[in-house]
């Protein structure tokens, strides 16, 4: 009998358990390079959702929606007149994610009217553009996309940590990462919302703060242009970020939601894109070198991308490779740039050093933007015996790896002897020296040809046939930006001018016997 | 002389203090986007309620071409003018006139392609503008988080 009256209490209290369930949905605005598509509805997913009292003012239940948008919240009971309230915000389940405007509220959305718990399952609710949160909703869903692409590369805790994004953010500042949050601008007509495109490239940069690191100083950037190879690094490492995540959610969530994942589009307006592709690469003849975030973007793009190019992009499916550089190797470097990544790439794949460096007879993934991260054909050339000889021009010398010293024998006739460095390029910045026959004795030396030119260049009078050694090596040894770097190397015997022995343009300008001679002739005048 | 040293003292150390707010303000904070290496410059010429112009002017910094357009929304009458323009350094000047008096943009964009990329500037010039307003209703909620409950 007392089994029974519990059973039956038990059957009332379960009885008395009310679930609700229903789909919320987002408007999302698809895009091409084109410009703005026909707007299509996508479920708003993993976002926290309270199931409210009809005043609104008791949480009666709180879950979070699903993949494909629903959600089920139950609570004790009875049926009563209900509202739910979205929230544009996750903290759990390997995502922490909140899209907030300036004034630091969170954006929300609460089912206009109550209804019925009986009418369950309920009418999706439909977040929309027209009512201003359909933007957030959309940079929220970017924050799931994100953090699952995230969670593919390495086990993530339950609350990762936060992505605290801002929208909308006024001029001057503009769309960003600061260390802390994400802003994202508006800047009539430029408003940032559902440039997807561009708020995956701002979570790259998050990602790089929080698991790897970003040395970049920030600052005014051109596409076309160079620039500081740390900020180069920087940017193409958040182009690459937004390509791959759109690249798996493609396969992993919406299919085919980014028909070119590889094209980054900024719409400045609804009929103004920017747009540039870093698989071709856009702008192919300034998209080059160590300093260029469109090159750095490729170089990380062609070793995960499947549309491999003849020749000299042959890799495929590294992004593990590539996120292990990143987050394990390159944390404990300092002032990252590319050199950084190819280092740290190679500590764990030197089995793909070819195809991705090439050499100076192989095409590589590298070398396709003219970054030269192997040795040239004179090696092994690193000391003064055995030095190759020099007689006119050698292109495209590279000091690689880190701290090479090339040397070359130069066989000098009678006449003015003119040694230099140009074409310099991956921020080459060569020191050129000239010693004696045996390597043992210098006798000039050369950083810079001129102000802002890192070239250098050493002119000497040569009575007769003298036989020299040259040294190239990169300035500052331990260059805390850049080691690595591209030259040409030019030797010539100039027509002998008349005059004065040393020609400009370098050189400390005195041999030894020179310097005692001048020395002995200031002291005589003071005598005097 | 006592004082004299006191007073160089102060004027040290309030120096130092003023460099030292200088050192850490913080760097300024740039946008991420690429800088279009375009020069442009728009602006009205006129008062909107009567028949007006659009001056435009666009200058290269790459030497590659830019091309210069004027985009109008509608309401707003095209008189006469050259709309899109092409060059290395362009200029450009339409007259317009306003239907009505009702809140409107016209759009200068100027673009740098080459076929494989786009760059672009764009200046908006409001006519007859009001501030945006906010959408959404700014609450505590029931955990005391601060939240701006819009409706769908």
């Amino acid at each position: 009998m007392k089994t029974l009256i519990a059973f039956l209490a038990l059957s009332t209290a379960a009885a008395a358990q009310v679930t609700v369930t229903g789909k919320v949905l987002y408007e999302d605005r698809p895009y091409t390079k084109s410009g703005f598509g026909a707007s299509v509805n996508r479920p708003v997913r993993q976002a926290k959702i309270d199931l409210l009292n009809s005043a609104g003012n008791t949480i009666l239940a709180t879950g979070f929606t699903d993949e494909i948008g629903t959600y089920s919240l139950t609570f004790a009971g009875p049926d009563q007149d209900v509202k739910i309230r979205v929230y544009a915000q996750r903290g759990t389940g390997k995502i922490n994610a909140v899209v907030k405007n300036l004034g630091n509220a969170i954006y929300t959305v609460t089912s206009p009217t109550a209804v019925n718990t009986t009418t369950s399952p309920f009418a999706d609710l439909v977040i929309t553009q027209s009512g201003g949160s359909g933007g957030p909703f959309n940079i929220f869903d970017c924050a799931v996309k994100h953090f699952q692409y995230l969670a593919s590369l390495q086990a993530l805790p339950d609350t990762p940590p936060l992505m605290d994004i801002r929208w909308p953010v006024s001029p001057p500042d503009g769309t960003l990462f600061d260390g802390s949050q994400i802003h994202l601008v508006v800047d009539p007509p430029d408003t940032d919302e559902y440039d997807d495109d561009i708020i995956f490239h701002e979570m790259g940069h998050w990602t790089a703060f929080h698991y790897s690191k970003d040395d970049s100083p920030g600052g005014q950037h051109v596409l076309q242009q160079p620039a500081d190879p740390r900020l180069a690094w920087s940017e193409g490492w958040g182009h690459y970020w937004s390509a791959v995540v759109r690249q798996w959610s493609n396969v992993n969530v919406h299919v085919g939601e980014y028909s070119a994942p590889q094209i980054q589009v900024d719409l400045l307006s609804a009929f103004t894109p920017n747009w540039f592709d870093i698989e071709l690469p856009s702008f192919s003849s300034t998209s080059i070198e160590v300093t260029n975030e469109v090159a750095v973007a490729a170089v990380l793009w062609d070793l995960v991308d499947t549309n491999n190019e003849p020749a000299f992009d042959t890799l495929s499916g590294l992004e593990p490779d590539i996120w292990k550089a990143v987050s394990v190797r390159m944390p404990i470097m300092s002032n990252i740039t590319l050199e950084d990544f190819h280092a740290a790439l190679m500590m764990d794949r030197g089995d793909l050093r070819l195809a991705v460096s090439g050499d100076p007879s192989t095409p590589g993934i590298f070398k396709d933007r003219l970054i030269r991260y192997y040795q040239d054909p004179s090696e092994a050339n690193d000391n003064p015996a055995g030095a190759p000889t020099l007689t006119t021009t050698l292109t495209l010398r590279t000091s690689y790896p880190a701290g090479d010293q090339d040397w070359f024998t130069v066989d000098a006739v009678p006449g003015t002897l003119s040694v230099e460095t140009l074409n310099l390029r991956n921020g080459s910045d060569t020191v050129l020296q000239l010693w004696d026959a045996t390597g043992s004795t210098m006798l000039q030396s050369n950083d810079n040809r001129a102000v802002n030119d890192p070239s250098s260049k050493i002119t000497r009078s040569v009575g007769a046939a003298t036989t020299f050694k040259v040294h190239v090596a990169q300035a500052n040894p331990g260059n805390p930006i850049l080691e690595y770097g591209t030259y040409d190397i030019l030797v010539q015997t100039l027509p002998a001018t008349g005059g004065g022995k040393k020609g400009g343009g370098g050189g400390c300008g005195l041999t030894g016997w020179e310097a005692l001679l001048l020395v002995g002739l200031v002291r005589l005048a003071r005598r005097r | 002389m006592k004082t004299r040293s006191l007073l160089f003292m102060a004027a040290l150390v309030a120096c130092l203090a003023g460099g030292g707010a200088l050192l850490a303000s913080r760097p300024t904070r740039t946008s991420c986007k690429p800088n279009a290496p375009i020069e442009l410059e728009a602006s009205l010429v006129g008062d909107p309620r009567s028949p007006f112009a659009v001056l435009a002017k666009a200058n290269s910094l790459t030497g590659d071409e830019v091309e210069i357009e004027i985009i109008l929304p509608d309401g707003v009458i095209h008189l006469g003018g050259e709309r899109k323009a092409r060059g290395k350094k362009v200029e450009t000047r339409v007259d317009l006139r306003a239907q009505d008096q009702n809140p409107r943009q016209i759009f200068v964009q100027a673009s740098i392609s080459d076929g494989t990329g786009r760059v672009s500037k764009i200046v908006p010039l409001k006519i007859f503008g009001k501030p945006e307003e906010q959408k959404g209703t700014l609450k505590v909620d029931n955990r005391g988080d601060l939240i701006l409950d819009g409706s769908p």
